[in-house]
């Protein structure tokens, strides 16, 4: 008879960090992103934008008098991340598209598949889960706003024709990045929202759709029957427009701002809406039992 | 010891799913049998940490394991139903469960669990194309990948047919040669009998009988046992079994033969046999709880 040994050593062996963990997700949801044609389709769009700017930009170099979109920093705002028409903002919309194709299956589909067990069994809580959920997320939906107002950038001060210092080329650059980081977070955090609800990728995706253009349809209904300003704190393009449009110092025309207030109160909306949305979700994955 | 489960309970809201558990597992196989509903699953996501206990304490490998990562590490889980991302081929599967227990070089983890389960051949496939057997060899090889120290399988026979059980069953033996200490729950006697001596018996919740399994099987011999197999010819197959004569009722329900055995030890031998004679292609074998519910019952009133 064969005697097996039976006792068990502690384990010696090293384990990566917390944050090596976190990134596993990131890199898996991410890998799954760039697989699917439907986000490259609409990240090509993104930079489409970018590349009918730079061949408007080339032409109007070529002028003596230099049309004020060319100048300051109002390409970036109104050109690129606030262009669109009737408070429509045409990269709120591409947004709101990738978030619903890719966001929205992010926590539906892990339910779907009963794979959350897999995940919760092993070394990570439910904070990382969430974490890298909603850093996968946020960092694709940056590919479609950074990465393009990053291109932007670049050729504008390789190529552009306004005399920056340092620090102001500097300053736009900050700008651009925290004008995407508040198109983003707010959208990652309410589509992960809506996952969470449902095992349905499609349903999640429909509840999402439906939230954003119901606010920008209240939005207009309500601007249009009070005449009053107010109504445009309810549209999620108005908000992010108008908080993205403040991160710009004002150099060159300064334009017509979004909204008539500060940014106090669109701040206060988006950053509720943000972090009760990823409470929300973390309340729910606290019981797998119950999500099952 | 492994896990020390003091009073240990759990409720669904008002539903409780385990009740005053007070259990002790020491390093080896243990199996933990019960019928469906009974706690099992319960007990088992509680000893991972995937659960929080309602009331009681409970100790694995001597930590708390309710949000405990540092212990997570050293546990494999292998869960009762799939969870996988079917689009995914497995070894991409096990190589990203690997990394995300916090493998360093997930892709060797990956293919050394792989290797030890006997997946390598279809490694490289979509785990939408693979046979149940081969999911269950994926769920172990996820379980494995990180080398934990104990393993927590969750009715991981069910619904394999005999030659990928006899597969499995080996390897998970194998698993425990290797110093691993398992822990492994089931509805069926005859599962974990073939794996381990050592039983905990689990009905609505309570532990009512631990101990050496032979004790449990004197009292499970005494009533009928049903048997139900999937196949093909079903008929033919019946009817070879049924010539033996340790089979004492036959019936034929959802596409599927039912058969009453007094004696399991000799039909389960013999069943192998049987098919290949009929020419039967056996899809599934399952043991329904109507056996186990009456050794249950009599368990449950001494």
């Amino acid at each position: 008879m064969a005697v097996h040994d039976q006792s068990y050593a502690a384990w010696t062996g090293a384990y990566t960090s917390r944050w090596a963990r976190i990134r596993a997700i990131v890199g898996m949801e991410l890998v799954q992103a760039f697989s699917n044609l439907w986000l490259l389709l609409l990240l090509i769009l993104a930079f489409m934008i970018v590349s009918g700017w730079l061949i408007i930009l080339f032409f109007a170099a070529t002028q003596q008098v230099l049309p004020p979109f060319a100048i300051g920093n109002r390409l970036y705002r109104d050109g690129f991340y606030n262009l669109g028409v009737a408070n429509l903002f045409f990269f709120s919309m591409i947004l709101m598209l990738l978030a619903a194709t890719m966001g929205a299956s992010l926590i539906a589909r892990d339910r779907r598949h009963n794979a959350l067990v897999m995940y919760f069994s092993r070394a990570i809580t439910r904070l990382d889960y969430l974490a890298g959920k909603f850093l996968a997320l946020s960092a694709f939906l940056l590919t479609a706003t950074f990465g393009p107002g990053l291109l932007l950038w670049l050729v504008v001060t390789g190529m552009g024709p306004e005399r920056l210092t340092f620090g102001q080329r500097l300053g736009d650059l900050g700008a651009i990045a925290l004008h995407s980081l508040i198109l983003v977070l707010p959208v990652s955090a309410m589509v992960l929202a809506f996952s969470s609800f449902t095992r349905r990728t499609y349903v999640a995706a429909i509840l999402w759709v439906t939230f954003f253009f119901a606010s920008w349809i209240f939005s207009t209904v309500l601007q249009g029957t009070l005449k009053e300003d107010w109504p445009k704190l309810i549209s999620w393009m108005s908000l992010a427009a108008h908080l993205g449009d403040l991160c710009y110092p004002v150099r060159g025309l300064s334009g017509k701002r979004v909204l008539d207030c500060g940014w106090v109160e669109p701040f206060s909306i988006l950053g509720s809406v943000t972090v009760l949305s990823l409470l929300l979700v973390w309340r729910r994955l606290r019981s797998v039992e119950a999500l099952e | 010891m492994i896990v020390r489960a003091e009073r240990l309970n759990k409720w669904y809201g008002r539903v409780i799913a385990l009740n005053e558990v007070t259990l002790s597992i020491g390093p080896g196989i243990t199996g933990l049998l019960g019928p469906n509903g009974a706690g099992k699953t319960s007990f088992l996501r509680i000893v991972i940490g995937l659960m929080r206990e309602s009331g009681g304490e409970i100790r694995v490998l001597g930590e708390r394991p309710w949000n405990n990562p540092g212990l997570a590490v050293r546990i494999g889980y292998c869960p009762e139903h799939d969870g996988f991302y079917e689009w995914m081929t497995g070894r991409e599967f096990v190589a990203a469960l690997a990394r995300i227990r916090g493998v360093r070089d997930g892709r060797a983890a990956a293919r050394e669990a792989i290797e030890a389960v006997r997946l390598s051949e279809v490694a490289d496939r979509r785990i939408a194309t693979y046979s149940r057997g081969m999911r269950q060899r994926l769920k172990l090889a996820q379980a494995v990948a990180h080398r934990p120290e104990f393993l927590v399988l969750d009715e991981p026979l069910t619904g394999c047919d005999p030659i990928v059980r006899q597969e499995l069953i080996a390897l998970i033996r194998g698993l425990a040669a290797e110093g691993k200490s398992v822990l492994v729950s089931s509805h069926v006697l005859h599962e974990i009998e073939a794996l381990t001596r050592t039983i905990a018996v689990v009905h609505r919740g309570r532990l009512v009988a631990e101990g050496e399994v032979s004790e449990i099987r004197a009292l499970i011999d005494r009533h009928p046992h049903t048997v139900k197999v999937r196949t093909d010819r079903p008929r033919e197959l019946a009817a070879r079994l049924a010539s033996d004569g340790d089979v004492v009722e036959i019936r034929f329900e959802d596409g599927a033969v039912w058969l009453r055995t007094p004696r399991p030890d000799a039909f389960y031998a013999k069943l192998p046999a049987a098919a290949l004679e009929a020419g039967a292609a056996v899809e599934e074998i399952s043991s329904p709880d109507d056996n186990l519910e009456a050794v249950f019952r009599y368990l449950t009133e001494a």
